[in-house]
Parts: structure tokens; C-alpha cells; sequence
């Protein structure tokens, strides 16, 4: 968080240009699907970012697109002026490193046999070599940002479905990304569970400078203002 | 080391888990190495062999050298050298050492290695030109001394049987090899050995001697090797004459059946033989070998036999096959535990962690694995050791071979574990650039099927190839029967799924007309079709293959024991030469309790014509008859529990009309015919009673179409011999005894029977090892395949249990149907009544073994097995497998009802994927 402070004049900028993906039909091998064809859009830090659409049409997709792990067919992908698409070996992993993401489902990057806290420390680990009492400190600053200081010591598996989104999502910006991306934060919760994580995010979005986007089909949770779309292959913005 | 530890805890369960699939797998292939030990083709031969010889068992005569020759267990090297004998002192430790390292034996039972030259001696007395003089190793020749007679300070001992030979100075003259010249010398012999005393003191080095024509010299001398040396090196030198060597090791019958029985004796002689003469060499260059000793050179010939070949194919593909599958079951298993670790590590490798920290990584968990299966090995093969103790009474040998076997074993794993993670990484960096879905991940995903089919079948001809020394044509029947099980096996599968999908679908089309809703076993057993499929396959095919083999190796091996007590008649035979020995050993059997009944055979050949010097009166002339003399009684009741009806071919048996007897067939094909009367010597008439077709069993084995014989009542017979004069004759006592009791009958009965002197001839007794050998060698590999499918059942159910149930699709969506409160009961009885049929077909199997076995075979003269000799142990034997079959069914399904019982369905719905 002490890092993010220091960033806080950088504007994190994403820009897609004319995206395309194609997936070849799972059964008929020689056509072909286009989830995206000719797609642009724009996003800025400082406002919460949404994608909405019905399932099955390519938020997760986008969102690994972006994240620089599903390669696109056709188009090109900026994130403050630097082309991600074309990027290979170590400036791969350099902006993988400056990406944090979390899954709609949560478990399959946590650990739930160990604690909270655990997960915690590996996932600053991963990324940052940090002394002992300055990977403490980082680690109880984003379980309070988070609200999950008395949930630390709790084996993971023991957490509720919104404790356990809290904790994945305290994991995947713990190493203060500069794109921060949500694959269903709020799927599976309760309406109170939401709006916790809703505020949190919220409180989040006014402390860090991170480019957040949230991928969600809950219409209960966005902002219009920063809304985009998936329709008709193309990410539109929503109002 | 943090990040590593972390990954550690979070990986435990699973690294666990497959420790032990991988420690039993890593305990299989440890395992197969025993196998060419224990299931040896040549101790199975060496066990036919003794088998087809007759009796094979204990023999001892009253001429003593006859049984003084028969021994042949010596390695004799003939050897010389041209400047020293010396190294002979060494020749001992140079063999042991050399044992050790080609075979893995420690200390064989003697080693005597030797110099001998012929000289002429004489002293005031006595003199000789046939004097044997002999030196020997320090050591033995100390020994020698401390039993011996007269003064310890002494050049030499002399052998002799005479108390009264002349001690003090010899002189002695030595002939020089292709020369006229003589050379003389001197020798102060102040002490003798009593010969009876040298054989009973040191009788393996006695029959060595004998082996040197020790009976054709006239005296013996024997003396130190240094004092040997000393007399004979100026001579040596001048005349450039070699030194013979002669050398014997004994080695012992376990440490022989290892040298000369194992499967790579072959290459192993040859080394062995190669470096004994290079170590000899080392220390005297001019050491040659001229004769390479004949019992080592037999384990060449023997591995040329073609039923070796099968048998050693048959061994090989075992191991190969138990191979194979670990190979695949330990590729399977960590691709397993990969795919469903596939975001954790696709994040770790996001995180930008460099290549060397993550192949360290992988590095140290394949090491932990590793290190914890063969931490799995240790606990687990003293058992199977003990197990095979216990079952077969053998001991496995821990020889090089096997430690390099198992070191390899052992590298293979890692290298397999640590390639398959490696592989994984490749496959994970190929996502990243390609997308998540751009492909599933499979070990070597990227190589083309035929290419990865063709590398495989590379290596298999490759390591056949290698395991059989590079033989061609032992690899091409490997290769022919391992791709024909291949293909019977896919056969089989193929055919198990599709009467499992027949009986889906019809029953599916059976709701479909009667459009009745679908039961609920009819749910449960179509989640279960693919996992049933599996069970049947390994349970059907696996087990109750190696349970028919255990049923037929069993009762083959109890049909082999009473086939040979039916033809040989008994355990344990006397043969005599004197008719009143009759009365004196009777007595002597009847008062032994181990004996439970016997009975005497007195046979007899005459020429068959009619004048004063023959014994039957027939018109035939100048044929040989061969007569029985037996007691009818004693011989119907010997074998009471025989089937008689065979033995005839015309006529009727009675054990109490002592006027008839009854003749071979040759018989009637000379026009004889039941009713006719043969007349003998004392005027005596018998009327032939039938014509014998399967000749009994007691009087030994001749050809009924073209042989005479005449078998009759014993006092008929023992008369006519009497009033004769006639000493052409031998008289057999059968006795029949529990087999346990054979070696305490047999010295019970040795001291008495040569008492009897001359006239005893011999006492033969029925080997029971030959038995024990043969159910060892069928036994001992169908008892380890069954133990090696064991463990693989262990590895392939723990295979079947590794990932988490809410990782598993299948599982869990038949886990959480099972699991409904009104499915449970269901459940359990679909899983009992798996259990009932699959514990059905077993018997089955069981049933239609015993009708084939039984039967069947019989029928076409295949098999000759009979009911009544199947033993005890062979019953327990198959009990023992029918109960351990049902127990593993049990414990099997008990288990999987456990695992759904513990399914927690808050986690499924928390974590649906």
C-alpha cells in the first residue's frame, strides 16, 4: 500500500483498438466462433469499471485477454501507452507481475487447507522479496483495508463464501497492481455479502490508483457511468 | 526456501498420496527383480530333471565305492604357471573375493589349491616309483599335521594305511619333463597320516584327491608350499619346466544353485572365470588356465535349451509388463495431481518466479517423492520377503544385480517424476501463449500419437533386447507374446465394455417402451458405468487369471506326486538279493509305526521252454519271461484306494484265489486264453486268470503288448526258485509311509540293512523335495503375481482416490446422488450385489477349472489328474485365495462407500468446481 502512495501520480490507461478472438468450434474443428470481432474501448483508473453480459458471452474471455493470457486474433491492447499484445519473455512476466487478478472462483487459487494469513504471505511472496516484519505489516494493513483482521489465523476452508471473496481479492492485489481485474466478485453472495464487497471496493478505488475492471452479470452492483457491454461482439458502452 | 516450504504444506495430502501410489508401484518393480530367482528356469529344470530320472531321493548302497563316485560336485582348475607356486597361499581369498563380486557369495565351503609332481622315493625300507608328492597351502597343512602321527617337526606327512610305514629320511628322485635327466633330493618325513583317518577327518579334501587318481599312486606325501617351492624352482628354472596347479573349490548347494541355476548364470561364469584369472594373473603373470572347469561351463549349454528360452521369456515379460504399467500408472498419476493444481500454478508462473527457482522446485518435490516411496519400499519388502518365506519356505538374495536393479528402479521414478512435472511446465507455458483452452493437458501433449507410440515400442525392443543380453530370438518371442497378450487384453476390455453399454442401452430402451421412470439402480449403475467397467476388467481378468493359475499350478503339482506314487508303486524300496532275507526284514517293518503297510515283490526272468533248467513249463521256446512273485492280499490292499478296473483287459482281479495268475497281454496275442493252465518246475499248475492291459504299479514298467509276464502268488514263485537252486532273482519291499516320515525311516532302516551284508543290494527312497521343488517353482510366481496385483490394486485404487472429490466431476455427481437419504440404501445394495456377482464369477472360474482339470482334460489324456490326489494344502491354497478375493472386494467397495459418505456438500456448493 506504501508503494501504491508512490504511484499515485501515474494514470493507469487501458485501451483496446479493433480486438477480435476466434475460438475454433469445439466439435466441428474446421469453423470457426468469433466472440470478439473488431471491439474498442477505453477504461481509466479512478472509477470502478464493469463489463456486463449474459453468460457464455466472453467476459472471462476479455478479462484474459487484457491480462495477457489469451492471445488475440486480431487488435492491439495498451495499458498506459504500452502495446501488451506484442509483449514476450520478460516483459511478459514484468507486466504479468503488474497485474493482479481474481477468479469468480476463488478456490482455485487459494489454498484452503492453510490459513488466511498463509495465502496472504505466499501471495506477496510470489511477487515482492520483503523482509519479515515489513511482510507482516503488509499483509495486516490489507486484512484491515479488507476487514480481515480476525479472520488471518482461520483455515481457509472454515471461511464463508464472502469472507473467502474478501481474502481472494486482498490476494490478488496484495503486490499493488497497476490493473487490478475481477472475474465475479459478488457471484454467489448474499445481498449483504455484496454490499460489503461493493463498499470495499469502492474504498478501495479512493485509496489505490489501480485501473480496476469488474466483470459481473449482477446488474445490482455497477455504475452505469462506467458500464461497458458485450453485445454483438463488440464492448459498448452501457449508458 | 519459504515459498518452497509454503508450497510444501499446501501440497502435503497430495504429495502423500502419490508417495505411496508411486511407493507401491516403485515395490512391484523392486519386486519382479526376486522373480528369476525364486521362479528360476533352471532349478525348474534341474527339478524336471531330477524328476524324469525315477527316484530322485535319497540312495545308498552296501559297495561303498560306488557311492564314493557319484559325487561331482567339485570345481576342479587345471591350471599351470612357470615362475612361482606360491600365490597359491592367496588362491582361497582371490576366490572369495572373486565370488563376491560376480555372484554376490560370501566364503564357499573349500577351496584347495595345489602343486603336485610324481617322483620315485625310497627310504631303508621301503621305496616306490609311484610316490605322489603334494604341496599345499601352510594353513591346511598345519591342520593336517595336528592329526596326524609322529614328530610335528617334519618336511612332510606321509598318507598311508599301515601304522609300521618307515619314518626319517626319504630320498626322493623327480624325472625332468621331456628329459633324461633326474634330480634328487632329500626329505625328513617324521610324521603319517592313517588314510581311514584323512577320509574321516577331512573328507572333502579326500574326495578331491580322489578326483587326482590318488589310488593309482603308491604313497602319498604331502608338504608345505614354501618347502614344495623351494625344492623344485632351481630345476624349474634350469629346465624352463611350468609348475601344475591344481585347484578344487567346493562350493555349497545353495551358493551352486545360485552360480549355475540363476537366469544370467551364462554371463556370469564368464565374468567370474575372467576375473579369477586376472586377479591370479596379477599376482603371477604367467598363471594360464588349462581346462575350464565342467559344472560352471554346463550353465552355458543349459541356457540353450528351448524350453529355457520360454520360461525366461515368460519371466521377462512379467517384469517388463509389471514395468510398463508402473511407468504409465506413476506418468498418470502426476499428470493427474497436475491438472487439478492448474491456476495455482499458472499463477505462480504469472508471478514471474525465475525458470531455475521452479525446476529446483520440481527437483526437490520429485526428490521428496522419491525419498518417501522408497521409504514405502523399506517398510513394506521385509514383509513381502516374510511373505514369501512363509508361503514358498525360499529366501530372495540380495545380489548385486538386484541392487543395481533397484538403484535403477529408483532413478527411473525420479527421472519419471521429474520429467512429467517438467512437462507440465512446457505444457502451462504453451497455455499462456495460446490460450487456456488452446489445448488439454496429456503428458508429452504436443508429440503426435503414432510418434509417441512409435518411441515407445522403441524402447520396449530396446529393453527387451538388453534384459535378454541382446538375444534376437528370446527378444522376437517376447515381443511376439507381449503384443499377443496386448491384443487380447484390449480384446477383452473392449468386449467387457460393450456387454456393459449392451445391458444400458437395452434396459434404457426396455424404460423407453414401457415409459416407466428409471429405477434407482438403474441411476446409480449408469453413473458407475465407466468406474464398473475399470472393476470388472481388473477384477475379472487380473485376479482370476492368476487364481486359475494358482488352481492349476496347485493341483498339477499334488497330480505330479500321485502319478509318481503310482507308477513307482512306493515312498521308500529295499532291494534284496536273498530269499531269506524275506523272513528276516519282515519282522523288522511290521515293528516300525511309521511304516503303514508294505509289501514284498520277488522278481524273477526265465527263459520259457521246457527242460530241467527253466522254471515255466510252456510250449514257447527260448523267450524271456519276466515273473512277479507277489502276495494278492498284501498287493489289493497296498493301494485300496486306487481305481483298479483299468488293469485288466479280459478277466477279474481277486485278491484271495491263489491259484491263478495272471499274464500280459503278449499273451493272449500267442493265443493263450483265459482258463489255460501254465504249468511250472514243481509240477505246481496255475490257471491264467486275465490279461493285464495297465500294468500294476509294483511291477516296474514293462510293455504288456510285447513283453511275457507272468505275475503270480509270491510262495508259488519263492518255491519253484527254492527247489531250482536258482539265485537269478531280486526281492523289493514297497513300503508305504506318510512322506514327513521318510528320513527318520530311512535311519531307522539304514543300520539293520547293512547288516544284511552282501545280499543287501540297495535302499531307495522317494525324494520329497522333488515334489516341494516342483509346487515351489509353479507356486512361487503365481504367488507373487498375485501379491504384485495386490499392490497394484493398492496403487491403481489410491490412483482412483487421488484427486479431491470436489475436484472430480464423477465422483461427485454420483457422491452426491449415493449420498440422498433415499439412495443409500440403494447404494449399499448395488455395491453388495457387485460384490455377489463378481465373488460369483470367481467361482465360476473355480467351477469351470475343476471340470476342465477334472474331467475334461483327463478325458483327452492331456492332464492326468486324479481327485484323490489333491492334498490339504492345495484345498487351503484355494480358500485362502477365494476368502483374500472377497475380503479386497470388501475393503474395496467399503472403502468407496466411505469416501461418498464423507462428502461435504456445503463444500461442493461453495466451491463448484
Amino acid at each position: 500500500m506504501t508503494d501504491n502512495k508512490n504511484n499515485s501520480n501515474i494514470e493507469n490507461k487501458l485501451q483496446a483498438i479493433e480486438i477480435t478472438k476466434i475460438f475454433p468450434h469445439p466439435v466441428k474443428k474446421e469453423t470457426n466462433i468469433a466472440i470478439f470481432a473488431g471491439a474498442s474501448f477505453e477504461m481509466s483508473a479512478g472509477n470502478l469499471n464493469f463489463i456486463i453480459g449474459p453468460s457464455g458471452s466472453g467476459k472471462t474471455t476479455l478479462l484474459r485477454m487484457l491480462m495477457g493470457i489469451e492471445p488475440l486474433s486480431a487488435g492491439e491492447v495498451f495499458l498506459n501507452g504500452q502495446a501488451i499484445h506484442t509483449l514476450k519473455g520478460k516483459e511478459k512476466i514484468d507486466y504479468f507481475k503488474s497485474v493482479g487478478y481474481m477468479d469468480q472462483f476463488p478456490a482455485r487459487y487459494l489454498s484452503l487447507s492453510l490459513s488466511a494469513r498463509r495465502n496472504l504471505t505466499y501471495s506477496l511472496r510470489l511477487y515482492r522479496k520483503t523482509g519479515r516484519e515489513e511482510e507482516k505489516k503488509q499483509v495486516e494493513e490489507i486484512a484491515t483495508t479488507l476487514n480481515l483482521e480476525s479472520l488471518l489465523n482461520q483455515k481457509t476452508l472454515s471461511l464463508s463464501g464472502g469472507e473467502l471473496r474478501r481474502l481472494a481479492l486482498a490476494c490478488s492485489m496484495i503486490h499493488n497492481p497497476s490493473l487490478l481485474l475481477l472475474d465475479e466478485p459478488t457471484a454467489q453472495l448474499d445481498a449483504e455479502n455484496k454490499e460489503t464487497i461493493l463498499t470495499l471496493l469502492k474504498k478501495l478505488n479512493e485509496t489505490i490508483r489501480s485501473l480496476i475492471i469488474i466483470s459481473t452479470h449482477d446488474m445490482t452492483i455497477i455504475e452505469p457511468a462506467t458500464t461497458f457491454k458485450i453485445e454483438g461482439r463488440r464492448v459498448i458502452k452501457w449508458k | 526456501m519459504k515459498m518452497f516450504i509454503h508450497r510444501l504444506l499446501e501440497r502435503k495430502r497430495m504429495l502423500v498420496k502419490i508417495s505411496l501410489i508411486c511407493g507401491f508401484l516403485l515395490l512391484t518393480s523392486i519386486s519382479v527383480l526376486f522373480i528369476p530367482q525364486l521362479a528360476n528356469p533352471h532349478i525348474l529344470r534341474k527339478h524336471f530333471y531330477s524328476f524324469s530320472q525315477g527316484w530322485s531321493g535319497k540312495s545308498f548302497s552296501s559297495n561303498f565305492e560306488d557311492s564314493f563316485a557319484a559325487g561331482n560336485d567339485f570345481e576342479i582348475f587345471d591350471a599351470w604357471s612357470e615362475e612361482s607356486i606360491i600365490f597359491l597361499n592367496n588362491f582361497s581369498a582371490i576366490v572369495e573375493k572373486c565370488s563376491i563380486e560376480s555372484f554376490g557369495l560370501y566364503q564357499p565351503q573349500r577351496v584347495v589349491a595345489l602343486s603336485e609332481e610324481v617322483v620315485t622315493g625310497w627310504n631303508f625300507t621301503e621305496s616306490t616309483n609311484q610316490t605322489l608328492l603334494i604341496g599345499l597351502p601352510n594353513d591346511l597343512f598345519l591342520s593336517l599335521l595336528n592329526v596326524s602321527e609322529g614328530n610335528v617337526e617334519t618336511d612332510a606327512l606321509i598318507i598311508t594305511n599301515q601304522s609300521t610305514i618307515s619314518l626319517g629320511e626319504w630320498l626322493f628322485s623327480y624325472q625332468i619333463y621331456g628329459t633324461n635327466n633326474t634330480f634328487n633330493f632329500q626329505l625328513n618325513i617324521t610324521s603319517y597320516l592313517l588314510e581311514d583317518l584323512f577320509r574321516r577327518d577331512f573328507p572333502t579334501f579326500y574326495d578331491f584327491l580322489s578326483k587326482r587318481n590318488l589310488q593309482e599312486a603308491n604313497h602319498l606325501i604331502l608338504m608345505p608350499l614354501g618347502k614344495f617351492a623351494e625344492i623344485f624352482q632351481p630345476v624349474k628354472k634350469q629346465f624352463s619346466g611350468r609348475w601344475s596347479i591344481y585347484a578344487f573349490v567346493k562350493f555349497t548347494v545353495f551358493q551352486r544353485d545360485i552360480m549355475y541355476w540363476s537366469i544370467d548364470s551364462p554371463g556370469k561364469v564368464h565374468s567370474f572365470l575372467k576375473l579369477l584369472i586376472s586377479e591370479l594373473k596379477a599376482i603371477e603373470r604367467t598363471f594360464t588356465l588349462v581346462q575350464e572347469p565342467s559344472s560352471l561351463m554346463e550353465s552355458f549349454f543349459v541356457s540353450e535349451n528351448p524350453l529355457i528360452y520360454l520360461i525366461y521369456s515368460f519371466i521377462r515379460i512379467i517384469q517388463i509388463f509389471v514395468w510398463l504399467l508402473s511407468i504409465f500408472l506413476i506418468a498418470l498419476t502426476i499428470a493427474k495431481l497436475q491438472k487439478s493444481n492448474i491456476y495455482k500454478e499458472l499463477r505462480t508462473i504469472l508471478s514471474g518466479i525465475s525458470w531455475r527457482k521452479r525446476i529446483l522446485w520440481l527437483f526437490m518435490e520429485s526428490l521428496l517423492i522419491s525419498l518417501g516411496a522408497s521409504l514405502i519400499v523399506i517398510l513394506l519388502l521385509f514383509p513381502f520377503i516374510r511373505l514369501q518365506v512363509v508361503f514358498g519356505g525360499t529366501r530372495f538374495v540380495f545380489t548385486n544385480n538386484i541392487f543395481i536393479g533397484a538403484s535403477i528402479c529408483l532413478v527411473v521414478l525420479f527421472t519419471l517424476i521429474l520429467s512429467t512435472f517438467i512437462d507440465f511446465d512446457f505444457y502451462l507455458r504453451r497455455v499462456l501463449v495460446k490460450g487456456l483452452y488452446s489445448e488439454e493437458y496429456r503428458p508429452l501433449g504436443k508429440m503426435r500419437r503414432s510418434l509417441k507410440g512409435g518411441i515407445g515400442f522403441i524402447l520396449l525392443v530396446l529393453f527387451t533386447w538388453l534384459l535378454n543380453y541382446r538375444d534376437y530370438f528370446a527378444t522376437l518371442i517376447e515381443l511376439g507374446i507381449i503384443i499377443g497378450v496386448g491384443i487380447i487384453s484390449f480384446l477383452f476390455y473392449y468386449f467387457m465394455r460393450f456387454l456393459v453399454n449392451g445391458i444400458i442401452q437395452l434396459k434404457v430402451k426396455n424404460k423407453l417402451k414401457t415409459n416407466k421412470p428409471a429405477s434407482k439402480a438403474f441411476i446409480l449403475f449408469k453413473f458407475r458405468q465407466k468406474a464398473l467397467t475399470q472393476k470388472m476388467f481388473i477384477y475379472l481378468f487380473a485376479l482370476t487369471f492368476i487364481s486359475s493359475m494358482l488352481f492349476y499350478s496347485t493341483f498339477t503339482a499334488d497330480s505330479y506326486t500321485s502319478s509318481y506314487i503310482y507308477i513307482q508303486g512306493a515312498e521308500i524300496t529295499i532291494t534284496t538279493k536273498e530269499l531269506p532275507n524275506i523272513d528276516s526284514i519282515n519282522p523288522f517293518l511290521e515293528n516300525y509305526s511309521a511304516i503303514e503297510d508294505f509289501t514284498s515283490v520277488l522278481k524273477s526272468y526265465h527263459m520259457t521252454a521246457y527242460d530241467n533248467h527253466t522254471l515255466i513249463k510252456t510250449d514257447l521256446e527260448n523267450q524271456t519271461a519276466y515273473l512277479f512273485g507277489i502276495s494278492p492280499e498284501d498287493y489289493f490292499n497296498f493301494y485300496s484306494n486306487w481305481n483298479k478296473k483299468h488293469w485288466l483287459a479280459e478277466g477279474e482281479l481277486t485278491s484271495t484265489n491263489t491259484s491263478m495268475l495272471y499274464v500280459s497281454n503278449r499273451f493272449k496275442s500267442l493265443e493263450f486264453l483265459i482258463g489255460d493252465i501254465i504249468e511250472f518246475i514243481d509240477g505246481s499248475k496255475y490257471q491264467i486268470g486275465g490279461f493285464i492291459e495297465d500294468w500294476p504299479v509294483l511291477c516296474d514298467k514293462y510293455d504288456s503288448r510285447n513283453e511275457l509276464i507272468i505275475i503270480m502268488p509270491a510262495s508259488a514263485l519263492q518255491t519253484s526258485l527254492i527247489l531250482l537252486g536258482e539265485n537269478n532273482f531280486s526281492v523289493n519291499y514297497y513300503l508305504h509311509i506318510q512322506p514327513k516320515k521318510i528320513n527318520a525311516t530311512i535311519s531307522y532302516l539304514e543300520p539293520h540293512l547293512k547288516g544284511l551284508g552282501e545280499s543287501f543290494v540297495k535302499l531307495t527312497a522317494l525324494d520329497t523335495l522333488v515334489f516341494t521343488g516342483i509346487r515351489i517353482v509353479f507356486l512361487i510366481p503365481i504367488i507373487i503375481l498375485f501379491e504384485i496385483g495386490l499392490f497394484f490394486f493398492g496403487a491403481f485404487f489410491l490412483f482412483q482416490q487421488l484427486e479431491e472429490l470436489v475436484n472430480d466431476p464423477a465422483a461427485k455427481t454420483l457422491g452426491l446422488v449415493a449420498m440422498q437419504s433415499d439412495y443409500r440404501l440403494p447404494f449399499r445394495k448395488t455395491l453388495l450385489i457387485e460384490d455377489a456377482i463378481l465373488l460369483a464369477s470367481l467361482g465360476m472360474i473355480f467351477l469351470i477349472n475343476f471340470f476342465v482339470a477334472f474331467l475334461i482334460l483327463p478325458a483327452i489324456s492331456c492332464l492326468s489328474l486324479g481327485l484323490v490326489g489333491i492334498s490339504t494344502s492345495s484345498l487351503l491354497y484355494s480358500i485362502i485365495l477365494f476368502l483374500l478375493f472377497a475380503t479386497l472386494l470388501a475393503v474395496q467397495n467399503g472403502l468407496e462407500y466411505w469416501r461418498y459418505y464423507q462428502i461435504d456438500l456445503s463444500e461442493i456448493y461453495r466451491y463448484p468446481e
